[in-house]
Parts: structure tokens; C-alpha cells; sequence
């Protein structure tokens, strides 16, 4: 009995009794054993593996690709989320952009209109001999009732009550009170406007008329000598008479009434040539009104020099015809 | 008793390698038409089969085992283990019935080896073509088939005379372990019941 009883043959003897009350228990061990043996035969397919190798590999692959794919998951997740954030930055800073842009171009967009309309406007100051300053419209009137605009420039730049306004497509009004630094501005579609006009359709046949302002931004010419014949879209001018406006600015045309070609009525209705309801800059010719008027205010005084017992009357007739 | 264990043990041995002998060489000694008849006999599963019969578990299944070795061994090493497992899991079936069946007789004997040989040479076949092996007896099911009656028929031939000359070899302890073998399931049945 020395050690190698204890150690080796001991324990041999232990398993052959268990074995021997439990053969199963044996048979399983010799079971696994002949498993494992043949495991270590070569792969069928594949001639450099062993079966084990390749059991392995089948068991093994599957736990292998699910930590891969779960890494790379995890990985293009991770990757994704810094994408989807940067993304998420540049599509505040492209919208951010996109928003300058549009502001930038709608400002160039403004720009070019009112250069055109500035180019309208010296283009008219070009062909014409009145001195006129730009203003830009700042607000409109809040009543329906009325038709004024407040131009940025009053006084101080040599504005002066009564002065005609014009526009790119032709008269806008006059003057009716001014500021040092604004001016409120009637409109010829405002009923209390009137302006002596003329129907250039001859140089021959003129007629002369008042053209008075009415709603929806349209005016209506009253002749003071019914016509034979109006066609319509003639234009229609100042005639000057007035002491108000100079000669030969335009007004508007003739409306053509549906399905009509020519009218002859005693009151016609004229559209304003100028863009009176979407008015942004306009010119205030510098003309002083008392140049306008001093023919007639010396007519006025010439009569009253004549007729010095109706010196009443005979103002009252001057202011009527303003 | 010990000194009988080592004669069994030797007796054994000597019977798997006559066994392995005769498998080897028989069938090419013979004439074509005797030894291809006889080249379906499995003679180290009949030795492991009788070994089991003597109702000792732990020998006939170590028999097996050993037998499955030399099997490898001398076919080239082809398919390690399968002879083994082939032989490991005959000797438990035939362990399993003669410890149902204790009578010892032609009738049983027969009953076994057929059980064993078509549980061998399933094994074997199914692990062969587990394996990738290319046989010409896995072409299809009816060779498959054939060459499991085959082998039954072989065995159950060559078990009949084989075994009266083992009978001769072992006699002197199939008495005692027949008596043995009664005992265990008495103990058995004892301790289910307790």
C-alpha cells in the first residue's frame, strides 16, 4: 500500500465499483469519450479540419457574427448619432443660411424695384423742366375714408403745401400739409381732389374737364363741355388751369367700360396711370405754387383794382377756382 | 477469484486479437464465394457480444471499447471512434437484455446478436455518412439495407459456431456469474422499493 495505491489505482478501483452499480454512468463517460474521438476526424468538405474544429466553428460562428453584427450595431449606432447630430447642426446652419439668402434676395429683389422706380423717376426729371425730390411713402392713411400717404420728407427739404406729387406712371396728388421732416400727401383718388384736366385727342380738339378723385382708387373726369365722342384708354392730362399742378402731367386713361367701345357721356371714369394703391417712392416736383398761381392771383388783383365794390366776390371766384 | 478476473481479462484479449486476426486475413485466405459471405462477419463485435453475455457490465462495455480500438487500428484509421461507439453501444444493448432476460440459452443469444449487429452496423453507417465517408454501401437505401441483413445473417452464422468455442473457453465462470448477475438486480429492486 504506498502511494501510488492512494493515487492512482485507488481511484480506478472507486470508479470501476461505481461503474459496476451504475453501468449507464460508465456508459455515458465511454459515450462522450468515443464522441470526442470522433470529433477529431476530418470535416466531410473540408479536408484541413477536424470535426471538432469545425463543430467548434459551426457553434461558434453564430455567437461570433451576433457579437460582431451587436458591436458594429453598436458602432454605426454610436457612428449614426454623431452623423445625425452634425447633420442635425448643418441643417440649422443651412436653414439658418437658407434664411439669409432669402432675406439678402428679397432685399436685392427691393433694391432693384426701387432702383427701377428711382430710374422712372429721373428719367420723367430728365424730359421735364420742373426740379423734383424723391420721397419714400412711410404710411398710409388709416381711414377708408381718405386717400393720403405720408411721404419721409417735409419742409426742410423744400416742400412746400400744395406742391404736385408724381409717381413712375404719372400724377399721384398734391401737398396738403407738411413737417419739418414728413409730408401728407392727397391723392387724386380722393374725393376732396380735383386737378383741371385735358383730353389731348387733337392739338385742335382739347377737352377740358375736372377730374375728381372717387373710391376704389379710381378718379372720374367731369367735362365742362360734353364731347361728341370719347374713345376709350384716351389719356388724360393736367391742363394747367388749375394753379395747382403744371401742365401736361398725365393722369390716367379713359376706363373702357365692357363690351363698350366708345363712350359720350358728360362723366367718365379714368384709371390713375399711377400705381396709387401700391405706392412706394414718389417725387414732389419743387415748383413753387405761387409761380403756379400768379397769373391768376394777379387777375384776381387786377379785377379787384377794377371793380373795387366787389372786392368779396370777386376773391371768392379765385378760390373756387382752386 | 481476483486470479480469475486476470484469466477472463486475459482470455479477453486474446480473443479480441484472434478476433481482429481473422477479420483481417479470413476473407482473403478463403475462396472469393466463402469470403465474401464471410467478410459480412463482424467477429470482434461477436467476442465483445459473448463477453457481454457473461453479465458484467463494466468488462463488456471496456471490451467494446477495446475492440472499437483495434478495429480503427487495422482499417486505416478512416473513421476513429465510430467502431468503438458501434461496438461500446452493442455491448450495453446486449448488457441490457440479458439482465431482463436471465436465461442464458440459443434463443437469447440469437436474439442478441441480431440486436447487435444492426445496431453495429447502423452506427457504423449512419457515422460513416455523418463523416462524409465515401462508401459504396451509402449509394442509397437499399444497399444500406442489404448490407444490414447482410451482416445480421453473417453474425447470427458465425455466432452460432463461435460461440460454442467460446463457451468452452469461458465455461468455468458462466455459472458463477449468471449467480452474480441475479444477485445485482435482487440488490437493485431492494433499493427502488426502499
Amino acid at each position: 500500500m504506498g502511494w501510488r495505491y492512494f493515487t492512482v489505482i485507488r481511484p480506478i478501483v472507486s470508479l470501476i465499483e461505481r461503474a459496476k452499480r451504475n453501468p449507464t454512468w460508465l456508459l455515458g463517460i465511454l459515450l462522450a469519450a468515443h464522441l470526442l474521438l470522433i470529433s477529431f476526424n476530418k470535416a466531410p468538405g473540408k479536408p484541413d479540419l477536424w470535426i471538432f474544429q469545425a463543430s467548434f466553428l459551426a457553434i461558434t460562428s453564430p455567437i461570433q457574427s451576433v457579437l460582431s453584427h451587436s458591436a458594429a450595431w453598436v458602432k454605426n449606432g454610436r457612428s449614426n448619432y454623431f452623423s445625425l447630430r452634425d447633420s442635425r447642426m448643418e441643417n440649422e446652419n443651412l436653414r439658418q443660411e437658407r434664411t439669409r439668402f432669402e432675406t439678402q434676395m428679397l432685399d436685392l429683389r427691393e433694391k432693384v424695384k426701387q432702383l427701377e422706380l428711382s430710374k422712372s423717376q429721373t428719367d420723367w426729371q430728365s424730359t421735364s423742366s420742373y426740379r423734383a425730390i424723391q420721397a419714400r411713402v412711410v404710411g398710409r392713411d388709416a381711414n377708408k375714408l381718405f386717400s393720403t400717404v405720408v411721404i419721409d420728407k417735409g419742409s426742410n427739404d423744400g416742400i412746400q403745401k400744395n406742391m404736385p406729387v408724381i409717381a413712375s406712371g404719372g400724377l399721384v396728388g398734391r401737398v396738403i400739409i407738411t413737417s419739418p421732416f414728413s409730408s401728407r400727401v392727397m391723392l387724386l383718388t380722393d374725393e376732396r381732389h380735383g386737378a383741371g384736366a385735358v383730353i389731348a385727342q387733337t392739338a385742335e380738339n382739347r377737352l377740358l374737364g375736372i377730374v375728381k378723385g372717387k373710391d376704389n382708387f379710381v378718379c372720374e373726369l367731369k367735362f365742362i363741355a360734353p364731347p361728341d365722342k370719347v374713345d376709350n384708354g384716351e389719356q388724360v392730362m393736367t391742363s394747367g388751369q388749375d394753379g395747382i399742378y403744371p401742365k401736361g402731367l398725365l393722369i390716367g386713361r379713359i376706363r373702357k367700360p365692357d363690351n363698350v367701345t366708345s363712350v359720350t357721356p358728360s362723366v367718365v371714369e379714368v384709371d390713375p396711370s399711377a400705381p396709387i394703391g401700391s405706392l412706394e417712392i414718389v417725387s414732389v416736383i419743387l415748383i413753387p405754387t405761387d409761380q403756379l398761381r400768379k397769373a391768376i392771383t394777379e387777375l384776381a388783383e387786377e379785377e379787384k383794382k377794377l371793380e373795387p365794390a366787389k372786392p368779396a366776390k370777386s376773391t371768392k371766384s379765385a378760390r373756387s377756382a382752386n | 477469484m481476483e486470479k480469475d478476473s486476470y484469466g477472463t481479462t486475459l482470455k479477453t484479449i486474446i480473443c479480441l486479437v484472434a478476433a481482429i486476426f481473422v477479420q483481417t486475413t479470413l476473407a482473403q485466405l478463403l475462396p472469393r464465394t466463402i469470403g465474401t459471405g464471410l467478410g459480412y462477419v463482424d467477429w470482434l463485435l461477436l467476442v465483445t457480444v459473448y463477453v457481454s453475455l457473461q453479465r458484467e457490465p463494466v468488462r463488456a462495455m471496456i471490451t467494446g471499447v477495446f475492440a472499437g480500438v483495434l478495429h480503427d487500428f487495422f482499417s486505416g484509421m478512416n473513421a476513429m471512434g465510430v467502431s468503438g461507439l458501434g461496438y461500446l453501444i452493442s455491448a450495453y444493448l446486449t448488457y441490457s437484455i440479458v439482465s431482463i432476460i436471465v436465461v442464458d440459452n440459443l434463443l437469447v443469444r440469437v436474439l442478441v446478436v441480431a440486436a447487435s449487429s444492426v445496431a453495429n452496423t447502423s452506427i457504423r453507417l449512419l457515422f460513416y455518412r455523418l463523416l462524409g465517408i465515401d462508401l459504396p454501401v451509402l449509394a442509397g437505401g437499399g444497399s444500406i439495407a442489404s448490407t444490414i441483413v447482410f451482416s445480421l445473417i453473417a453474425n447470427l452464422g458465425a455466432s452460432i459456431l463461435l460461440y460454442l468455442i467460446l463457451d468452452r473457453l469461458f465455461s468455468k465462470n458462466a455459472g458463477l456469474r449468471l449467480r452474480r448477475s441475479e444477485a445485482r438486480r435482487g440488490d437493485s429492486r431492494r433499493r427502488r422499493l426502499w
